[in-house]
């Protein structure tokens, strides 16, 4: 017999599995082979201290702690295992790290509303408008995009922002008819009566004529849109006024329906806010919340909020 | 894990019965009865004091849950074993086992349980002795730990439960040769991690 057929039959012969023949061809092999005999004494020596190894006692609390678990629903065992430990998912540490990340990310880029007015630059170049607000800020027809609420305008980045995110607060009571208000006030913008004219005739009219008339460039229009503009009462005309201001308006909170807003806030250079707020008197009766900032270089934030008309 | 030794009467068919009858505390006993011996397999297998508690466990909930299947023609040990081993290999093939088995344990396995009288050691007066002896229980059970969750099922049956080839095979559920042939691989692994410590 050779070594390779003997080694592989040591295991059962020091379990007394094999036949007295094989038994013995074993064990001539053994006694003039130092490898095998070698191997044959590990085997002996493994099997009496294996066999000797003490055995292990339950807990004390065994039980009790078996009937506890018993007396938990399966379902709900199952519900804490998930949510305890997610390993049994088998999700590599990789993709848990990966949706972390991710996780964070949408976190951090797509906030909600109140981090979004934070999250507002003050520079009007950086400003981007989501189509959905601004279709939505136009009176786009239905067909189109019918929104619920008009939306937030949000800014690509979060720079220079740590110290604006106070907000100057103005009540702003509206009288009943601003529009004539506006005409009385005698505003001198071409562009805006241009604008007004077209929302009289409830025209269609190109987004880059819309854009000439909020003095905004048309460059910044992705393509030629045809946009209707209804008559949405003095909260279009303030609107266009804050605009007219060279202002940024960063969140509107308007019924799409109504057209009625019930805040409106945005960004204006201090130089420009008080000639701002002289010319929003013409729609009705504002009254700041607190002392106007004293005005110096760089922006400054407020909020017009209506409270009737 | 204390017994009741007036509560041992009654054979484990008749504690079946009564638990499927409903009686609660039926079930209790067979617990008592056959809980150190769930607990040592756990244990030779998982290689952790807590997880062989847990899986243990698992293992009689899981019996109780079908007690009804238990049509009595094995054993209600065999059963109940048979249900213990494949707990055991499913969580040794669970991820968070796999990982928890990466992180570094403050417990030893055997070194420092040498020290504890409960686990039957205490008739060691000799500390050396005692130290040694926990010492080679810790490399054994680590070079146990090292094998595949199959082979190590038959080696802990085989050579530390001291079962018999077939009942081994009715465990697993596994062919005779298929027992024979892991044995001897599983030894063979074991040779190389285990020479000169046994």
């Amino acid at each position: 017999m050779k070594c390779r057929g003997v080694q592989k039959s040591l295991s059962e012969y020091v379990d007394g599995r094999l036949s007295a023949g094989s038994a013995r061809s074993i064990e001539e092999h053994c006694a003039s082979c130092d490898a095998c005999a070698n191997e044959l004494a590990f085997l002996r020596a493994y099997r009496k201290r294996m066999s000797s190894l003490p055995g292990k006692t339950a807990p004390a609390d065994f039980l009790e702690k078996f009937n506890r678990r018993l007396d938990v629903p399966e379902a709900r065992r199952g519900i804490v295992r998930t949510l305890f430990s997610p390993a049994r998912i088998k999700l590599p540490l990789e993709a848990a790290g990966l949706l972390a990340a991710a996780a964070l990310v949408f976190i951090i880029l797509i906030p909600d509303e109140t981090r979004k007015a934070d999250l507002v630059s003050h520079s009007p170049e950086r400003v981007a408008v989501t189509e959905s607000a601004d279709l939505a800020m136009h009176g786009i027809d239905e067909h189109v995009r019918p929104p619920a609420k008009r939306r937030v305008h949000q800014t690509a980045s979060r720079d220079k922002t740590a110290g604006q995110a106070r907000v100057y607060v103005i009540a702003f009571t509206l009288r009943s008819a601003s529009a004539p208000a506006l005409a009385m006030n005698g505003a001198p913008h071409g562009r805006a009566r241009e604008y007004e004219e077209m929302k009289a005739a409830d025209a269609y009219v190109s987004k880059a004529k819309v854009a000439a008339a909020r003095q905004m460039p048309p460059a910044e229009e992705k393509k030629e849109t045809a946009v209707r503009l209804t008559d949405d009462g003095p909260h279009t005309d303030i609107r266009n006024a804050i605009r007219r201001s060279g202002a940024t308006i960063i969140e509107e909170k308007c019924d799409a329906a109504t057209g009625r807003c019930s805040s409106i806030t945005f960004e204006i250079r201090h130089e420009a806010h008080t000639s701002l707020l002289n010319e929003l008197k013409s729609f009705g009766d504002a009254r700041p919340e607190r002392p106007a900032p004293k005005t110096g270089a760089g922006t400054m934030r407020i909020q017009l909020r209506f409270s009737g008309e | 894990m204390k017994r009741n030794l007036s509560t041992t009467q009654r054979d484990d068919g008749t504690l079946v019965r009564e638990t499927l009858a409903g009686d609660r505390r039926a079930y209790d006993l067979l617990v008592l009865r056959h809980g150190d011996m769930l607990y040592n397999l756990c244990f030779r297998m998982l290689g952790d004091y807590d997880e062989a508690s847990d899986c243990a466990q698992d293992a009689f909930i899981r019996a109780y849950r079908a007690l009804e299947s238990f049509r009595g023609d094995a054993a209600f040990t065999t059963w109940l074993y048979r249900i213990a081993v494949n707990t055991c290999r499913n969580r040794l093939a669970s991820a968070d086992y796999r990982r928890s088995r990466k992180a570094v344990r403050l417990e030893g396995t055997g070194a420092d349980d040498a020290l504890l009288p409960e686990n039957g050691r205490a008739s060691f007066s000799n500390p050396t002795e005692r130290f040694e002896r926990g010492e080679r229980e810790a490399l054994i059970q680590r070079a146990l730990d090292a094998l595949p969750p199959d082979e190590k099922a038959v080696a802990v049956l085989c050579d530390i439960e001291g079962r018999s080839y077939e009942e081994t095979a009715a465990l697993t559920g596994v062919p005779l040769g298929t027992v024979k042939s892991r044995l001897a691989r599983a030894r063979r692994r074991l040779r190389s991690k285990l020479e000169g410590v046994v």
